[in-house]
């Protein structure tokens, strides 16, 4: 039997009404699924990425389609059947893209961070240009675009940087030995009291973290809102490096001290050396020799 | 309700006055220097905040600001403005206010320079830079305000005058069963209005009652002028009806 008689076969045996009636059916899945989608951008799902909003549409719309097959009488369980075995066997051979998709359902129910946010995701830092059904799209500080897969996104480690309004930046300053510690933290407490854009509350802080090798380290916080972080950030290492100038605050450079053992080395009177560890330092240099 | 008078020349005190009309081009409004050159098809506007005293501060450079607008000679007015966030006033004493007690505080804010070409609003500069500071029970849930100073003064006589400033009668009532901390106080600025009796700037007045609820406070604006005063500036951000509720601890902390 060749394919036009079979198909001539199969029009023979669709009666008209229901020719007419799966072809309504077909106009009112189109036109249902078009006005959910336009719902769900406007109304109350149009925070949900595109794909998400589309899904819906291809639901209805399938729902209908199904409708109107079995009003011309094809027997949807051989349908179903067939889309099963296909589904197995496109899910074999897209194993990665499935599990993309999956893997997105989960970032978007998470709601870890939506379009718009910035997000730190492995070695990327950037805002969120679209979450779609394979990735995450991000525009980077230097305006690169990077797409991850959502598979990445769901293992790593993601960091919103824009979930809170406020954030706060820690700032590692140094000071000598020598150096006053407590006019260092009213210096440090004054700096962040004159800048507008650091806030009252949560108060800033001075931390002692410990003592280095040549140096004192302390942990300056401060807090600012979100959009002036970077600001702050930048302005207020300035600050600090004019104000400890201004109070007479050193910050330290490596040094070391050699204690001479031998007294009489070399005729040499017993006594200790400060040490700096620069190159150019002729001193230091024949010190460490003599040592 | 008693409506508020008209806006006249002689209704808002100097510098204000000249700066309201477009007579003056340049002004010292508190710690705020501006001046402003306007031309038939444009406007520049330079300004700068003069030094706090023994600040580090490296950032205080004086701006310049460049409009273009459309042929007609165009008056430039400065008038003034409240803030446009709220504004957390820290006592300079830690106050208490007992259960079954009401007291009523005056506290002031400072203004911000509206410049404005017609009905176009060029820029809004404060006439001091105030801090920002957060507000609220955590560093999630709260909101961005302003910090400044004050005494929270009982007797308005005792408030000092400055035509850079807006006083606040705030009415605290608290019906609680505890003491009510005002460490810091909120003051929703951009929801009150700015009026002046041609002498001092007043905003809207607050009542705060708290309930024997202690989370929540009931917060009424009175929309009634204070008397002899005259509406400078409508709320920013008007509330219906001039109630709204508000948890205590983004009312006072």
């Amino acid at each position: 039997m060749s394919a036009a008689n079979t198909v001539q076969n199969v029009l023979g045996a669709i009666d008209l009404q229901e020719a007419v009636r799966a072809a309504v059916l077909l106009t009112a899945g189109l036109v249902f699924s078009r006005l959910y989608v336009r719902l769900a951008r406007r109304g109350t799902l149009s925070h949900l990425p595109r794909f998400l909003q589309r899904l819906g549409g291809w639901l209805i719309f399938t729902i209908f389609i199904a409708s109107a097959l079995h009003q011309l009488g094809f027997k949807l369980s051989v349908v179903l059947g067939a889309a099963g075995i296909l589904s197995v066997a496109v899910g074999f051979a897209a194993q990665t893209s499935a599990a993309n998709i999956i893997s997105g359902l989960f970032v978007i129910g998470e709601r870890s961070f939506i379009v718009g946010d910035i997000i730190q995701a492995g070695n990327h830092t950037g805002e969120v240009l679209s979450v779609d059904m394979l990735s995450v799209k991000l525009r980077t500080f230097d305006n690169r675009f990077v797409r991850i897969p959502n598979e990445t996104i769901i293992k790593t480690d993601v960091v919103n940087l824009s979930r809170f309004p406020i954030r706060r930046a820690d700032i590692k300053v140094s000071i000598s030995y020598k150096s006053n510690i407590a006019k260092a933290r009213e210096v440090l407490l004054r700096v962040a009291e004159n800048n507008p854009l650091c806030l009252e509350e949560p108060r800033p802080q001075v931390n002692l973290q410990g003592f280095g090798e040549s140096s004192v380290d302390i942990q300056f916080s401060i807090w600012s809102a979100r959009e002036n972080f970077a600001d702050i950030r930048d302005a207020v290492h300035e600050e600090i490096k004019v104000a400890f100038d201004a109070a007479g605050i050193e910050f330290p450079f490596p040094t070391r001290t050699v204690h001479i053992a031998n007294a009489d080395f070399m005729g040499m009177p017993r006594h200790e050396l400060a040490v700096r560890d620069e190159p150019s330092t002729r001193d230091a240099d024949d010190t460490k020799h003599d040592a | 309700m008693e409506t508020a008078k008209t806006l006249t020349p002689n209704s808002i005190p100097a510098p204000w006055n000249e700066l309201a009309n477009g007579v003056a081009t340049q002004a010292q409004l508190e710690r705020l220097s501006l001046s402003i050159r306007n031309t038939r098809d444009e406007c520049w506007l330079d300004y700068h905040y003069d030094p706090i005293e023994n600040s580090q501060r490296i950032s205080d450079e004086a701006q310049s600001l460049r409009f273009l607008l459309s042929g007609s000679s165009n008056t430039i007015r400065i008038t003034p403005q409240l803030a446009n966030r709220p504004v957390v006033a820290r006592p300079m004493v830690p106050t208490e206010l007992l259960p079954k007690q009401s007291t009523t505080l005056f506290i002031s804010t400072i203004l911000w320079a509206r410049v404005s070409a017609d009905e176009l609003t060029l820029a809004e500069l404060p006439t001091v830079r105030l801090s920002d500071t957060w507000f609220g029970a955590n560093t999630r849930h709260g909101e961005l305000c302003y910090a400044s100073q004050t005494r929270a003064l009982l007797n308005l006589d005792n408030v000092q005058y400055s035509p850079f400033r807006a006083i606040t009668p705030i009415t605290i009532d608290n019906q609680g069963i505890d003491n009510v901390r005002l460490d810091r106080i909120n003051v929703p600025v951009p929801h009150l209005t700015l009026y002046c009796d041609g002498e001092r700037f007043w905003t809207s007045a607050l009542r705060v009652l708290r309930e024997t609820n202690l989370a929540i406070a009931n917060l009424h604006i009175d929309n009634k002028p204070p008397s002899q005063a005259v509406q400078i500036a409508p709320p920013r951000r008007p509330i219906r009806g001039g109630v709204f509720e508000r948890a205590v601890d983004l009312l006072f902390a």
